[in-house]
């Protein structure tokens, strides 16, 4: 998949609200790519522009091409067959994801038959065969309702529901927002295995860099709306360039670090200040007025990605 | 079926203490308990010597919930959200405590006239933990109860909440207790470890130990989640933003 200066913007009574600008990225077959930003940076919204999900007064600029087929503007019945067949979303919130009253088995049956065109008995066996893979492997668990299931083992369910087509690229958006540690991690493991047996791409939205600490082969870190680095996984959340980066970085090296039995604990690094509101951005660097390391060009025009070695940064400092 | 079994605690004076746990473990049935929400079947729960009672526990002892915002009336401005805990527990209050109590959390006085639903994830965090500290005593050691209401969070915005209540400890006299499904913000921060495991205490320990030695199985499996996320970002890195 290969998305080109994809733009999202979002017709108010109070304006336009520009939620996604200028971002380019391309997957290629089999990689996992790690999409890492904090709350209402536009992860979310990105998402659900590739699938042509947006509500309607959403305006999407740029492209998104998928194989040789441009899905932005394409017809309803282009993107059905796309959607869940060629690229599928693993949402946030699995207990709103899943109908209470069918049995999961039966959801996952679903999929397939808005996808592919086989037998009542041949849905069945694949529902379990694919709800086997995913950990779930008595048929009590696989005949459940949704409300007695864990949230782990929901998660799994929406996994199944996402590869039971063999789709060649999974979206993941926050899979493991509502897990407790040790689950995330068995999720993570097994998404990880899934989109590599299947040889598809993956990409995983989340705001914890230690999730695509753990999977990712490259990530993109957005804020306010727009890529500020990207690059190979180990090298961007080894050694950021970008300040926001650091920033993000510094917190949580500082909770892994913290450890001291002393009663006088230390100070977290912070990065001062709340996000920027789109309906008022900053006219130069979107980082600008939390940056530590700010000069009086920031402030002049958003500087562009400039390419340093394996990745790019959006920052004054790498522009030389 | 019982929930919490068998659980022996102590929490001393302006000390901190994590009970961490997978889901369902029984870390907020727990919390509930001591905050008073839930009576317990059997046993005791002590404050300062005395039995817990409901007149004063309010008072002393305060939780703030697993989604702060879920818990502020989206209708109410957020000096109406912050008086309403001092009106239900007899206080005096006045706009300029009012703006004084926002201020203590890190809010501006111009927030006081916002809806509580244009507020941040953030700005609502602080706003739940003015509430609760609106309520409780001052001048008396006091306990505040932490139900994972930091997982949802942004980092930077956990970062910035953390650094907050450990400023706050010693001026209001407030003892921490954190439920948390995750070590590593209970690493940082909490004088004390107690692993909760189906409704028991399995593990308690100081976080070095608990970390270097862990012994029940549960426990190793923490560890390991935790230190599998940290593996990456805690080598190296750049230095802190200056900020």
């Amino acid at each position: 998949m290969r998305i080109d200066r994809l733009a999202v913007s979002f017709q108010l009574e109070r304006g336009e609200l520009n939620v996604v600008r200028n971002l380019s990225l391309s997957i290629q077959r089999g990689e996992i790519v790690g999409l890492l930003g904090e709350s209402g940076c536009g992860k979310t919204t990105t998402a659900l522009a590739i699938l042509g999900l947006l509500a309607a007064n959403a305006v999407v600029k740029g492209s998104v091409r998928f194989h040789q087929t441009e899905l932005r503007g394409a017809a309803g019945r282009t993107l059905d067959k796309i959607r869940g067949g060629g690229i599928s979303l693993v949402f946030q919130e699995p207990s709103l994801s899943l109908n209470p009253v069918l049995r999961v088995v039966n959801q996952v049956e679903q999929v397939l038959k808005a996808h592919q065109s086989l037998s009542v008995a041949e849905r069945r066996d694949r529902a379990r065969n694919v709800l086997d893979k995913v950990g779930l492997h008595t048929e009590r668990l696989q005949k459940s309702y949704p409300h007695e299931l864990s949230g782990g083992q929901r998660q799994r369910v929406l996994i199944a529901q996402a590869i039971v087509c063999d789709p060649s690229l999974v979206i993941a958006d926050e899979p493991t927002g509502s897990l407790d540690a040790v689950s995330a991690r068995e999720i993570l493991g097994l998404l990880r295995d899934l989109v590599h047996r299947l040889n598809a791409s993956l990409l995983l939205i989340t705001h914890d860099p230690r999730l695509s600490a753990t999977i990712a082969d490259r990530v993109l870190i957005m804020y306010a709306g727009t890529i500020v680095e990207s690059g190979p996984a180990s090298e961007v959340l080894r050694s950021p360039s970008h300040p926001y980066t650091r920033g993000l970085l510094c917190c949580l090296r500082d909770l892994g670090a913290g450890v001291s039995d002393s009663s006088d604990k230390h100070h977290l690094g912070v990065i001062e200040g709340t996000a920027p509101d789109f309906h008022s951005l900053p006219p130069g660097c979107s980082f600008e007025p939390r940056c530590g390391e700010r000069t009086a060009a920031c402030t002049q025009s958003e500087p562009g990605l400039v390419q340093v070695g394996s990745r790019e940064v959006r920052c004054i400092l790498h522009a030389q | 079926m019982p929930a919490v079994a068998g659980v022996d605690l102590e929490l001393r004076a302006k000390h901190c203490l994590a009970i961490v746990g997978a889901s369902g473990s029984g870390k907020s049935t727990l919390a509930r308990c001591i905050a008073g929400l839930e009576q317990p079947t059997s046993g005791r729960i002590q404050f300062a010597g005395r039995e817990l009672h409901a007149a004063m526990i309010h008072r002393r002892i305060q939780l703030i919930f697993q989604d702060p915002g879920a818990s502020l009336n989206p209708r109410f401005r957020v000096a109406e959200a912050l008086e309403e805990p001092l009106v239900i527990h007899g206080k005096n209050f006045g706009r300029e405590e009012t703006v004084e109590r926002l201020r203590q959390v890190g809010l501006a006085e111009s927030m006081a006239e916002r809806l509580t639903s244009q507020l941040s994830g953030g700005q609502k965090a602080r706003l739940a933990l003015a509430r609760a500290l609106a309520a409780l005593d001052q001048g008396h050691p006091n306990i505040l109860i932490l139900d994972e209401s930091l997982a949802s969070l942004d980092l930077s915005v956990q970062a910035q909440m953390v650094n907050l209540l450990l400023d706050l400890r010693k001026p209001r006299q407030l003892a921490y207790i954190l439920i948390a499904h995750d070590l590593s913000l209970a690493l940082h921060w909490a004088g004390e470890i107690a692993v909760m495991y189906q409704g028991q205490i399995v593990e308690r320990n100081t976080p070095h130990m608990l970390l270097a030695d862990p012994r029940h199985p549960h426990t190793k499996q923490l560890v390991a989640a935790s230190l599998e996320k940290e593996s990456l970002t805690t080598e190296g890195g750049g230095g802190r933003p200056g900020v």
